[in-house]
């Protein structure tokens, strides 16, 4: 690999005299074909070297001019056109960029409106109202279940029974439940007794 | 001088926006709950209503002795729904008024355990009142700790359940005036 990269530099006169003379003398039958591989390519290259001129030449000049900050007319280089098919209109900056911003503005406004405007959902953690279940019977509390709090119902219901807002069983089970009297119903506590005999009476 | 103008508008319109749709939330809103009156001529008001108010308990005895419900009892169509339509007979063993006040009212109940009824709170409607019940044991556990209910006049809640005497005590309270 260095080998090779010391052909180059020789053929490119990037080597010190010393260093030349040294190649030179050291110099075998493959490092020759080498040397002339590379000077073929570099006619080749050269041959080719007018048309790529001619074809690039004019790019950097155009692409200043596109940004504004050099005139196509101080263009020393030759111009060149470059045939890209049909050419679309091309609408001027001040034009589109306020549309894109209002675009972009009344839509972030229309989310911050609607984020604003819905109304936020209760907290799923919230207790369902108990009272709502007093429809039927509800299962039996557990004998060591704490005061248990519950949240008031809506008005209408609050009119049409009384509420049952806080129970505490103690420690035989129990259950709340409504019963139907007619339009209105009738909150119930009822609570598992042991029987009369059973009961151990204080001395 | 157009694009400039589209310049002012958006950020002006960004602004509006959400301060609109602000107000409009503001409209929507349900009003600011009401306070309770600190008007010392509320509490005053209270005081005649406190007096006034009363739970009348009613003590039922049930049984599946045949003899159906008790004529004293009056309309009570819970006691044809179940779980009370479990028992056909249902006798009226007492009935009690005890005046509500923020002091403990109590009643001695057949099987020997105490009644405590207490006025916890006038709600600011005037309509409604929350009360307290709890039934105790003389010397015993407490049977039922606590029990909370808010209610207006005329409205009942029931504690059933106690063994009394091959049946169960049925407890009909209800907030009188």
């Amino acid at each position: 690999m260095s080998r090779h990269r010391d052909l180059m530099r020789a053929y490119d006169a990037e080597l010190t005299p010393e260093e030349a003379a040294e190649l030179e003398r050291s110099l075998s039958d493959e490092d020759r074909r080498v040397l002339a591989g590379l000077e073929q390519v570099g006619d080749v290259v050269r041959a080719c070297e007018p048309e790529a001129v001619a074809r690039f030449a004019g790019v950097a000049d155009q692409v200043m001019a596109a940004l504004g900050e050099s005139d196509v007319a101080e263009s020393s280089g030759p111009e060149v056109v470059i045939d890209r098919g049909p050419v679309r209109p091309v609408r001027k900056r001040t034009t589109s960029t306020p549309v894109v911003v209002a675009g972009l503005s009344l839509a972030i406004a229309a989310a911050v409106a609607l984020w604003v405007t819905t109304p936020k959902a209760p907290a799923p953690s919230a207790p369902a109202p108990l009272a709502a279940s007093f429809a039927s019977p509800t299962a039996p509390v557990s004998p060591s279940a704490p005061t248990e709090s519950l949240p008031e119902p809506p008005d209408e219901d609050a009119d049409l029974a009384a509420t049952i807002e806080a129970v505490d069983f103690g420690n035989q089970p129990g259950s709340i439940f409504m019963v139907p009297a007619g339009e209105e119903s009738t909150p119930v506590v009822w609570l598992e007794d042991e029987p009369a005999g059973a009961r151990m009476e204080p001395l | 001088m157009r694009a400039r103008c589209w310049f002012l508008l958006v950020p002006a319109l960004l602004l509006a926006l959400p301060a609109v749709a602000e107000g409009n939330k503001g409209g929507k809103a349900p009003p600011a709950r009401t306070e309770k009156p600190k008007d010392p001529k509320a509490k005053d008001e209270k005081r005649p209503a406190e007096v006034e108010l009363a739970t009348e308990v009613m003590v039922l005895h049930a049984t599946n002795s045949g003899k159906g419900i008790d004529s004293a009892i009056g309309k009570m169509p819970e006691l044809k729904k179940p779980p009370f339509s479990s028992y056909d007979s249902y006798a009226l063993l007492s009935k009690t008024r005890l005046p509500l006040s923020k002091d403990d009212k109590t009643m001695t109940l057949p099987n020997g355990r105490v009644l405590k009824t207490k006025l916890l709170e006038v709600m600011p409607d005037k309509d409604h009142l929350r009360i307290s019940a709890s039934i105790n044991q003389p010397k015993g556990k407490t049977f039922l700790p606590l029990l909370e209910v808010k209610a207006k006049v005329g409205q009942a809640f029931i504690v059933a359940g106690q063994s009394y005497k091959g049946g169960i005590l049925v407890l009909v309270i209800r907030v009188v005036k």
